[in-house]
């Protein structure tokens, strides 16, 4: 038998080894793999998003800042189409903090030289105690080592499609065995995480939060200095809106009480200072672990905020 | 640049695509070859490309002046080891020695020292003693200096092996730089093969097994369960072993690619049978290193029984003090030392191959060796590798050994390897011919797709670090 295809030319009776014939030959074992083994979204596409979200250069004129709490809660989607005239980026971090080192970051992202820019800031107690001023997601992610950047941003989609497998997988899939739990998340590139568990349960974060509140308190000082950036940013015609992320109601209490969060002397102080508060009502908003809102919750409450800034900013604009 | 990175990837794929224009001109190929080999350490840190400029030119003159003033050669020969050996000291010893101090005398050295000598240039040990044993073979006589800077540079810092060995003779490596020597086919498909199966070794292999070895060796306390902490340690010697073993086929497979051929480093260490026979397999070009140029300039074993065993063991601790600053690598070498002197005293691998079965205990015994050497190696002090071992010599606990089912699945692979080395069934199934050939290429298809799917999470390659 002869086949003969152009570059690849050889003789059945005569095969001699041929790296270009057995790098074919992977490579429809690596296509058929990657189409039927499980993906992990968790390694490649989540390193792309933040990676992305610390090392991208793309500016916006709605920076929306805060934890978890606001990565996952808010989507800019919901808000761009309420506010269509806006390019929101949502640039929340994992225990991030309200802080100077993130204000000079959104500082960064924000579209120099638009008229019309909007700072949305989630005031969770994590995000105004001393455990929140080490920033320590993004500045891991803004440390990364360049080549990691590079891998991350430009094939971290590419190499979604090789993700690693374990045996342990492959028997659980022969088994038909499913994890108890079904998390989802969805990584989106303007910095919203779209997240989902199934079963929920809303007292699955209290012992975290016990122990934060317990060690972190709310650090008043830091309020003062975030309110010290509003009027500044206010000076230069940024609008800056805070609101408190919703949270199971143990958890909201748990937050006043051991977390000391003065809601009501947060609002004053950050109106004082030029800034808007949006009161949410957190019995409105289910979570499914206590702290974060699923993908409807997060869509409902984005609306509710981006209708309020609407109407805050129209009567801004009808009054001058 | 670590060869299992997309950046190394792509590094290569343009290396090759150059290196295919250098084919008729060697001046180029050696230019390419060392402006490669310098962006690919320069992408770690530009800045000890000095290092190794400067260690390299002292040698290359050095080298030169011994052969124009022979009257000064012993001179020269001294100055530039104390250069080596001075440049080595400083940036992987110095934490190490000042440290010491510290504890015996009670001064604060530490607290004074400029902290860019304390980082570890990657590969320093690899390169340094590459670059020492050059000038030493001329200082012997048994290497003419090359004049060309470029084949001197070129040989010093050859990428794919910089960083972490094979270390390659001068005399081996010189005459195959200046020649014009194109890969055949057989030597493209072999350098296939290393690389194929040295990823695999890597990425498969090691770099699964390494969550298991941290989880045995990095806990906060060390674990009661014995079978656990043994199951680490097993862990562990598959782990180091597919890492570096790994590094040195792929090393190998793209000088095959390039035309060049570096030595094997790794020849089935774990189906040793006496600790001699296990260096003999064991990281070749190091130990044959240090046999060549520290344990026969000492006397080796053409002097007294006793002088001999003085030369072991200062040879053996001299290499594991090579293998990292710390006290911890000098008793992993004393322990060796320590075997090998048993060994030789009983005349151990002469009397163990009268039957099988003495063979096989011996291999269990060399094994059980190997691995308390290994616990001192991989532990994170002397203290800590004894409360490992005391762990693992209690017997107590549940029996756990760790590993999990992928853990299981990827040792047994390397095991059901070795064993097959080992009783020589490996050299029987060999198909001849073109289904021979067929077979052969599907296999190395599959090992692709396997690496790409089964790799384990990207570490740096362990021998980074000496």
């Amino acid at each position: 038998m002869q086949v003969n295809l152009s570059i690849f030319s050889f003789d059945m009776n005569n095969l001699k080894h041929n790296i270009w014939i057995t790098f074919l030959i992977a490579m429809m074992f690596v296509g058929v793999l990657g189409v039927i083994l499980p993906k992990n979204p968790d390694k490649y596409l989540k390193n792309r998003f933040w990676t992305l979200k610390v090392h991208s250069k793309s500016k916006y004129n709605f920076i929306i800042l805060g934890d978890s709490r606001s990565y996952r809660d808010i989507s800019p989607y919901e808000i761009e189409n309420i506010l269509p005239e806006f390019r929101v980026f949502n640039f929340g971090f994992s225990n991030g903090g309200l802080n100077s080192t993130i204000f000079e970051a959104a500082d960064r992202r924000l579209l120099e030289n638009d008229s019309l820019k909007v700072i949305l800031m989630g005031v969770s107690a994590l995000t105004i105690n001393n455990l929140s001023l080490s920033n320590e997601q993004y500045l891991q992610e803004l440390l990364r080592p360049r080549e990691e950047v590079l891998e991350n941003i430009y094939f971290g989609r590419f190499l979604y499609f090789f993700s690693p497998i374990s045996p342990e997988v492959i028997k659980d899939l022969i088994k038909g065995d499913k994890p108890a739990v079904n998390y989802t998340n969805i990584y989106h590139d303007n910095g919203w995480v779209e997240s989902q568990k199934i079963p929920s349960d809303t007292m699955e974060a209290m012992p975290y939060y016990i122990e934060d509140f317990k060690l972190h308190k709310t650090n008043y000082q830091l309020v003062d200095d975030m309110c010290d950036k509003i009027r500044i940013w206010t000076s230069k015609g940024v609008k800056v809106f805070a609101f408190r992320p919703p949270a199971a109601l143990p958890i909201v209490s748990l937050e006043d009480s051991v977390g000391e969060y003065k809601e009501q002397l947060i609002e004053e102080k950050i109106e004082s200072a030029g800034g808007y508060w949006i009161n949410v009502d957190p019995a409105m908003y289910k979570t499914y672990d206590g702290s974060h809102l699923s993908k409807e919750e997060a869509c409902k409450l984005s609306r509710y905020i981006a209708v309020k800034i609407k109407t805050i900013l129209n009567s801004d604009y009808e009054s001058q | 640049m670590l060869f299992n990175s997309i950046i190394f990837l792509i590094f290569a794929t343009l290396f090759f695509a150059f290196w295919q224009l250098t084919k008729s001109n060697v001046t180029f190929r050696l230019a390419l070859l060392t402006l490669a080999s310098f962006i690919f350490y320069g992408w770690w840190d530009w800045r000890f490309l000095f290092l190794i400029i400067f260690s390299g030119l002292i040698d290359y003159f050095a080298a030169l002046a011994i052969t124009s003033f022979p009257r000064y050669k012993r001179f020269l020969l001294v100055l530039s080891l104390l250069a080596n050996i001075g440049t080595l000291s400083l940036f992987k010893y110095s934490g190490f020695i000042i440290e010491n101090i510290d504890n015996f005398f009670g001064t604060t050295l530490s607290n004074q020292i400029n902290s860019f000598f304390l980082i570890t240039p990657v590969g320093i040990s690899f390169y340094t003693f590459q670059s020492m044993s050059y000038t030493i073979d001329v200082y012997k006589g048994n290497l003419k200096p090359t004049k060309n800077v470029l084949q001197f540079f070129a040989y010093l810092s050859m990428f794919p092996q910089l960083v972490a060995g094979p270390i390659i003779r001068a005399r081996e490596m010189l005459p195959q730089l200046i020649g014009l020597r194109n890969p055949s086919k057989e030597d493209k498909w072999e350098g296939f093969r290393l690389i194929v199966k040295g990823y695999f070794k890597k990425m498969v292999i090691a770099d699964n097994l390494a969550p298991i070895v941290f989880s045995a060796f990095n806990s906060t306390a060390v674990s009661e369960n014995s079978l656990f902490l043994w199951g680490g340690v097993i862990a562990f010697a598959f782990q180091i072993y597919c890492d570096f073993a790994g590094y040195s086929d792929i090393a190998r497979g793209l000088a095959r690619w390039m035309g060049y051929d570096f030595p094997d480093n790794f020849n089935h260490p774990y189906t040793a049978t006496s600790i001699k026979d296990f260096w003999s397999r064991w990281h070749i070009s190091l130990t044959t290193w240090f046999r060549d140029y520290v344990y026969i300039p000492l006397g080796g074993n053409q002097v007294s029984k006793i002088r001999g065993h003085i030369n072991m063991w200062i040879t053996m601790v001299i290499s594991g003090l090579w293998h990292g600053a710390a006290w911890h690598y000098v008793v992993w070498g004393a322990l060796h030392a320590f075997f090998l002197s048993v060994e030789r005293i009983l005349k151990w691998p002469k009397r163990q191959y009268k039957n099988e079965i003495i063979r096989f205990s011996a291999w269990f015994f060399v094994m059980l060796q190997v691995l308390v050497g290994w616990v001192f190696f991989r532990a994170n002090s002397t203290q800590h590798a004894l409360d490992i071992l005391k762990g693992m010599f209690s017997f107590q606990g549940e029996l756990l050994l760790g590993w999990g089912f992928s853990g299981t699945v990827f040792i047994f692979i390397m095991i059901i390897r070795e064993v097959l080395i080992y009783t020589g069934i490996e050299t029987k199934i060999k198909i001849n011919g073109s289904w021979g050939a067929l077979f052969e290429m599907l296999w190395y298809a599959l090992m692709v797709a396997i690496i790409i799917f089964f790799r384990g999470n990207a570490g740096e390659f362990i021998y980074f670090q000496f």
